[in-house]
Formats: C-alpha cells, sequence, structure tokens
C-alpha cells in the first residue's frame, strides 16, 4: 500500500510540475489576382510600307515593320485557371485594300506558366488570342523578357491595290479570363 | 502518519502547480495578422512581388503571471496550416522584439521559419519576476504571382512550459 502512494505522489508530482499551456493567434494571408500588362514600348507607332518594286514585272516590295514589340506581363490566378491574351483591331478601322495586316508571336520567356504562343495570325476586328495557358507567372522586364511581337504585311491580292493608300490602325491588346 | 504526509504533499503538489490553479496563467494579446497584398504591390507589369510583408513589432504579446519568483518559462512556437495547404515557398517567421526579463536593449535577433508541429519547434525562454512578457513581429516571406490565388491560413501556438 505504501509503494504505491509512493508511486502516486511521484507520479503526480512529476505531472503537475511539468506544467504546459497553449494560447493561439490566427495569420491570413489574402493572394489577390493579378493581370498587368504592358507593351515595349509602350504606346509605340510601328510603321510599316509596301514599295514599289525595283523593276517592272517584280512583285510589290514590302519592307520589314520599324520596330519589334515586346509584351510582358504578370499574371496570378486561381488554380487550374488560365488567361490568355486577344488582339484585334480597332472597330471601325480597316487596312487599305488587298493588304493583310499579320503578327507574329515569337516563342516568350519569363517564368512559371507564361503561355504559349499562337504563332502567325491575320489581324482583324474580331479579336482572336495571340498567347494562350496563361497561368502564374511573370515575364520580367529585361532585355528579351516577354514575347517579341513582329507585325508585317502580306499582299492578299494585288488587283485590290491602290496608288499611295495608307491607314492609320489602332491595335487593341487584351488580357482575357 | 507517512501515509497522511504524503497524501499532504499530493495535495499541497496539487493545489500549487496547477494548470487551473494559480500555478501560472498565460495571456495573449494582440490581433490576428492578416496583411493587406494588393495587385498594386507588383510596381511593373513583368515583375513579381518584391516585397517581404511584416506586422507590427508587437503585434503578439504573450503575457506569463506565475505564482513564483525564478522561475524559467518555455514558449515553444509553431503553426498549423489550414486548407488549402500552404504552398512549399510560403515562409511565415517570427522574432522576438521584447522580453520582459531584458535589462539592457539589444537588436532583436534575426527571424526564424515557423515549423510545423511536425518539425523541431521554435523555443524562448524567460525568467526572472512573476509577471514575463514577450512579443513577437512576423513576416511572411514568398509572396509571389507564381502561388495559386487564395486565401491561405493559419494558427500560431505558442506552448508555455514552467520548467
Amino acid at each position: 500500500m505504501k509503494q504505491l502512494i509512493y508511486i502516486i505522489c511521484c507520479f503526480c508530482a512529476v505531472s503537475n510540475y511539468a506544467q504546459v499551456t497553449e494560447v493561439s493567434v490566427g495569420a491570413a494571408f489574402d493572394l489577390p489576382q493579378v493581370a498587368m500588362l504592358v507593351l515595349e514600348p509602350n504606346g509605340a507607332t510601328v510603321t510599316l510600307e509596301v514599295g514599289p518594286p525595283i523593276e517592272a514585272g517584280e512583285k510589290a516590295i514590302i519592307k520589314k515593320a520599324d520596330k519589334d514589340i515586346w509584351i510582358r506581363f504578370s499574371s496570378a490566378v486561381i488554380e487550374g485557371n488560365t488567361r490568355h491574351i486577344e488582339i484585334g483591331i480597332e472597330i471601325g478601322q480597316q487596312l487599305p485594300p488587298g493588304i493583310n495586316l499579320k503578327l507574329s508571336t515569337a516563342k516568350g520567356s519569363g517564368i512559371g506558366a507564361i503561355g504559349d504562343p499562337a504563332g502567325d495570325v491575320t489581324l482583324s476586328t474580331s479579336s482572336q488570342p495571340i498567347i494562350t495557358g496563361i497561368g502564374g507567372a511573370y515575364t520580367g522586364n529585361g532585355v528579351g523578357s516577354g514575347y517579341k511581337l513582329t507585325y508585317y504585311l502580306v499582299i492578299s491580292d494585288y488587283k485590290l491595290l491602290e496608288f499611295d493608300p495608307s491607314a492609320n490602325l489602332t491595335i487593341n491588346l487584351t488580357f482575357m479570363d | 502518519m507517512k501515509n497522511l504526509i504524503f497524501i499532504c504533499f499530493l495535495a499541497i503538489s496539487s493545489s500549487l502547480f496547477s494548470q487551473n490553479g494559480n500555478g501560472f496563467t498565460v495571456a495573449v494579446t494582440g490581433s490576428d495578422w492578416a496583411p493587406i497584398i494588393l495587385e498594386q504591390d507588383i510596381t511593373k507589369a513583368g515583375d513579381d512581388y518584391n516585397l517581404d510583408y511584416n506586422s507590427i513589432s508587437k503585434q503578439t504579446t504573450i503575457t506569463i503571471t506565475s505564482t513564483f519568483q525564478n522561475k524559467q518559462f518555455i514558449v515553444s512556437i509553431y503553426k498549423e496550416d489550414n486548407t488549402p495547404s500552404w504552398p512549399s515557398g510560403l515562409d511565415l517567421q517570427i522574432t522576438q522584439t521584447y522580453s520582459s526579463n531584458l535589462t539592457t536593449a539589444s537588436p532583436p535577433p534575426p527571424p526564424q521559419s515557423i515549423p510545423d508541429y511536425s518539425g523541431p519547434l521554435l523555443s524562448f525562454s524567460i525568467e526572472g519576476s512573476k509577471t514575463n512578457q514577450m512579443s513577437f513581429e512576423y513576416k511572411i516571406r514568398g509572396i509571389s504571382v507564381l502561388l495559386p490565388v487564395a486565401l491561405y491560413t493559419t494558427t500560431i501556438f505558442f506552448t508555455v512550459t514552467m520548467m
């Protein structure tokens, strides 16, 4: 009986001396959706030109665009979701007859799910995707970061070409969920 | 007679050191920490967040009130994440910014990551008077657009042990 009491006393003493109390606080981090897009150079005007042939009988000379445009973005999405970037000529504007405006989107660079380029597209007033499958990603802002966009002209129908036509077009790019 | 002495010892021991009795009490003050993270924190499209978010220096204060002088207390810290589970890159850190038993001012120690319960716990000790206080500041690192958009929550536990 004495031994039992000894054991109980020792157990209680030890357990009581090792006192533990626990308190808690909470922390919360609400990560927002991010959809930021910029063109470099921002607001630039790209000039494209169709020139006369050097010799009679040859086709018209299409000059390269005077500059490339870089598209850069930061994107954060809900898990499983993706975004895309659409491009279109502003509604109500049109190219000179017989000419198509095309855009080539090169393979991009960046960190995360930066998406895939659609390759070459013919621009119209109907928006169409040029980069799809963008998830959580950022392209960076250094030289060569993001996607390089190259505009170029294609003569679609020679018989529709007119003398000295010109058009100023506004091209809209949109980051779409 | 011996039995009686032991029974008395047992009763006294229980009354003095019981968690629910007068051994010591622990109180926590300070609100939950929920820093505001905005898209505008990204300075330019193409960039990632380039910030660590810090709480105020005394975001959480633990007050330990003891019946006894010169007792040492160990405060162990861990966290339990709620769903959605935290991405591995998200790192919640803590630094002790105040301790009532420090007599001289000293720079706060560098922040340390708050471990999950399964890992080795982060511990601070304090001893001295009947009322002991510790304050803590938090830092969250690894906020990135690469992480899925979600509300990540966790509970930080402070386990106080009287030695």
